[in-house]
């Protein structure tokens, strides 16, 4: 007798467990499985399979659900209507609408202009003929052309167009104002804040002033920011030109700044700007040109209120971020021999901006420092660092992507790990994904199950569950979680979010049964209050 | 065939749908009272739980008895019912396609619950199906829906062929293929391959 292989077995075992074979071949993989242990396998797990499926119950459907089905097979069958009526309705009200404005645009139209009133005249009176003049006015008169004004505002997303091609930017809270404004002059005052601006094409004899609490500074065709500190210092850069600074007490003398320097105002001697500043005043630029939006109101505002302005900065404050970090990491590549990210000390650089709140130059400091040095353990720490800062300050799109920068250059580090469930932390408060966040516990936990924030994120792995309202999920997922952590902090929580998922599923006997549960374990948490109002509701489902 | 129902005489079948149709509410509660749980295990096995499969499971149901007067009695009522169910399943994955894409880490059964946790064994047999169903959920729909026809309902060879609308080649290929495929997967999951292989 030949022997076969497990190959030619596989495809005949279903005809084995049937029954449909030949003798000769039934004859044939008896002898091949009573000698091959991995087919013997395969054929037990097929028959099991075939015996669960078919004998298992599958869950009940919940009595709600179950209800609603059964209703809805019993309703007569409705045949859907024809969508032909409701269009029917568009098509008129957009042939109505598209009607008035044509009547509207003739009605105004200079080619009906021509036409004469018919005028009522009261009996007895002789009408008076038209003036010659008259007409020949009215067939030549033209439309005054308007003036075009010096300067026209136009309130961008986050700057002041002066005029084209010349901007005033403006940064995070600054508070501007225009004090005087006509054909020769232009003057804001900055009381708080960082402004840029960048004037491309100023006319000769346009004076372009910015004032500061203790000084003022004039352009004459350039790049420069002023910022206004909250400790009250004032800063004046200049990228390019020219820019002469005055002091408020001393304004006839002034001293001149050129492109790359930087002064304090009030002092008489310049300095060379660092290099990150200059970096940061370009991308500055570049970001606020990206993002320049047309809004247009034609007549000049008087004063600039902020308000609205810092609210929009704000709320698409933690989305703009990527854009604006990627801006500077195109800068740093561009200028990679200016930057230092570590001083001599060893100390960097990096964390001590960090320290002081000054994300833009710890971005640029830390990505450089990935860029130039990143085995150096050092680079982690700052990434790390500089994520949670981000996080702290509310960007979370900044720090999700500074965690999956880490997590892909740093595969297998501890921090890219951790890094994971912060992201799932940020991803279910921060910007409400759950699905997301999901995805961020599963990871670590596949990673490091007895990791030491497996608690954290088992825990929650579960809240986001519970958020998705994944109640099958939710109640494996609690399992899990108090498998393992049953003495833990969150514990309360978890057995309470496992309860309202089996009353969600309509399991009022499981839901009892664990409400019961955490008030009997945990009766002065705060979880328990919320249990007790569970179970009122799950006894008047089922009071037995 | 291993999960071959048995089958209910004709008239009792040919009673209750012309009752139904000619709109006796009694007959029609019957009726779907017998069908929905075969619905809802073809839905499960071929599109997986959940609350969507739940609503699958509605949208089948409302289609065959809004159907049911084109029923032409050339085949077993449960067929028919089968039929109706597998091609709204088979609508839903061409309208919702990236519900194949969606990825799931492999390991997660092994993050999931243990069943030794469970707080009974009638949960401990629902996580099996529903694990199960998860290794189900991961064949292509094209595999998976002949196996689940040939597994769980125990249809041969011709009568998936002719249910699918595919040649018997066609059908006999998927149908090793996912049931290869099908093995792998239980075999390397060890939950599912011990408890399988101890229920022989």
């Amino acid at each position: 007798m030949n022997r076969i292989s497990c190959k030619q077995v596989s495809p005949l075992l279903d005809d084995y467990v049937n029954d449909t074979l030949l003798q000769q071949d039934k004859e044939m993989i008896s002898i091949h499985l009573a000698v091959c242990r991995s087919c013997n396998e395969r054929l037990l797990v097929w028959q099991g399979l075939g015996l669960a499926v078919g004998e298992a119950e599958i869950e009940p459907l919940s009595a709600f659900v179950e209800k609603r089905i059964l209703d809805n097979v019993k309703l007569p069958s409705i045949k859907p209507q024809k969508q032909w009526p409701r269009l029917r309705v568009y098509a008129t009200g957009l042939a109505a609408a598209t009607a008035s404005v044509l009547a509207i645009f003739l009605w105004f139209s200079p080619l009906f202009s021509d036409i004469p009133k018919v005028v009522e005249v009261p009996q007895g009176v002789e009408p008076k003929p038209l003036a010659k003049t008259d007409k020949t006015k009215r067939n030549v008169s033209v439309p005054a052309i308007k003036p075009v004004p010096e300067l026209r505002y136009t309130q961008a997303r986050n700057g002041i167009e002066i005029s084209p091609g010349n901007m005033l930017w403006l940064k995070k809270s600054a508070k501007v104002n225009v004090v005087e404004q006509n054909r020769q002059i232009v003057r804001f005052s900055l009381s708080e804040g960082y402004v840029l601006a960048d004037l491309g094409t100023i006319r000769k004899g346009y004076r372009f002033i910015i004032e500061t609490p203790s000084g003022e500074v004039e352009a004459r065709g350039t790049a420069f920011s002023v910022e206004v500190l909250p400790n009250k210092e004032e800063r004046v850069r200049v990228l390019e030109g020219v820019v002469d600074v005055r002091c408020a007490h001393a304004s006839n003398q002034s001293v001149t700044l050129e492109g790359g320097e930087e002064i304090r105002v009030g002092e008489s001697t310049p300095q060379r700007a660092s290099k990150v500043s200059h970096l940061i005043d370009l991308a500055f630029i570049k970001e606020s040109s990206l993002q320049k939006a047309s809004i247009e109101p034609d007549e000049p505002a008087p004063t600039l209120a902020m308000a609205k302005d810092q609210m929009d900065i704000v709320k698409t404050r933690s989305k703009r971020r990527p854009e604006r970090r990627r801006a500077l990491v195109e800068e740093i590549g561009s200028n990679n021999e200016h930057v230092e990210p570590f001083n001599n000390d060893g100390n960097t650089l990096a964390l001590r901006a960090i320290a002081d709140g000054r994300l833009d130059e710890a971005d640029l400091l830390v990505q450089k420092a990935a860029k130039t040095n990143p085995k150096n353990p050092k680079t982690i720490d700052m990434l790390v660092k500089l994520a949670r800062a981000h996080k702290r300050a509310g960007n979370f799109y900044s720090a999700r992507e500074i965690y999956m920068q880490l997590d892909q250059g740093y595969p297998n580090s501890q921090a890219a790990a951790n890094g994971r469930v912060a992201l799932g932390q940020m991803a279910l408060d921060g910007m409400k994904r759950p699905n997301e966040a999901v995805r961020h516990f599963e990871a670590y936990l596949n990673r490091l199950p007895n990791g030491i924030l497996a608690e954290v994120a088992r825990a929650g792995r579960v809240r986001a569950l519970a958020r998705l309202a994944r109640h099958r999920q939710v109640i494996s997922a609690a399992n899990n979680y108090l498998k393992h952590h049953l003495k833990d902090r969150s514990a309360p929580e978890i057995v309470r979010l496992m309860a309202d998922s089996y009353r969600k599923m309509g399991d009022c006997k499981q839901a009892l049964r664990y409400y019961a549960y955490l008030l009997r374990m945990w009766p002065k948490s705060d979880e328990a209050i919320v249990a007790e109002a569970g179970l009122k509701v799950c006894r008047e489902v089922e009071p037995h | 065939m291993l999960n071959r129902p048995k089958k209910k005489p004709a008239r009792i079948w040919n009673n209750l749908i012309s009752a139904s149709i000619s709109g006796d509410d009694v007959a029609r509660d019957s009726l779907a009272r017998e069908c929905l749980p075969r619905v809802r295990r073809t839905v499960i096995f071929t599109y997986g739980p959940g609350p969507e499969g739940d609503d699958l499971v509605q949208i089948a149901m409302s289609k065959v008895f809004s159907k049911m007067d084109s029923f032409r009695h050339e085949s077993g009522f449960y067929a028919w019912v089968d039929k109706v169910t597998i091609n709204v399943v088979r609508d839903h994955f061409r309208s919702r396609k990236w519900k194949l894409f969606e990825a799931y880490d492999d390991g997660r059964f092994s993050a999931e619950s243990n069943p030794q946790d469970c707080p009974d064994r009638q949960y401990e047999r629902h996580l099996l199906l529903k694990r199960l169903a998860e290794h189900f959920e991961k064949l292509k729909p094209s595999l998976r829906i002949p196996l689940v026809l040939s597994i769980l309902h125990g249809y041969t060879l011709a009568e998936v062929a002719a249910l699918m609308d595919i040649s018997k080649h066609a059908a006999k290929k998927r149908l090793y293929r996912g049931r290869r495929e099908l093995l792998d997967r239980l075999i390397q999951d060890p939950y599912c391959r011990d408890t399988l292989k101890g229920m022989v």
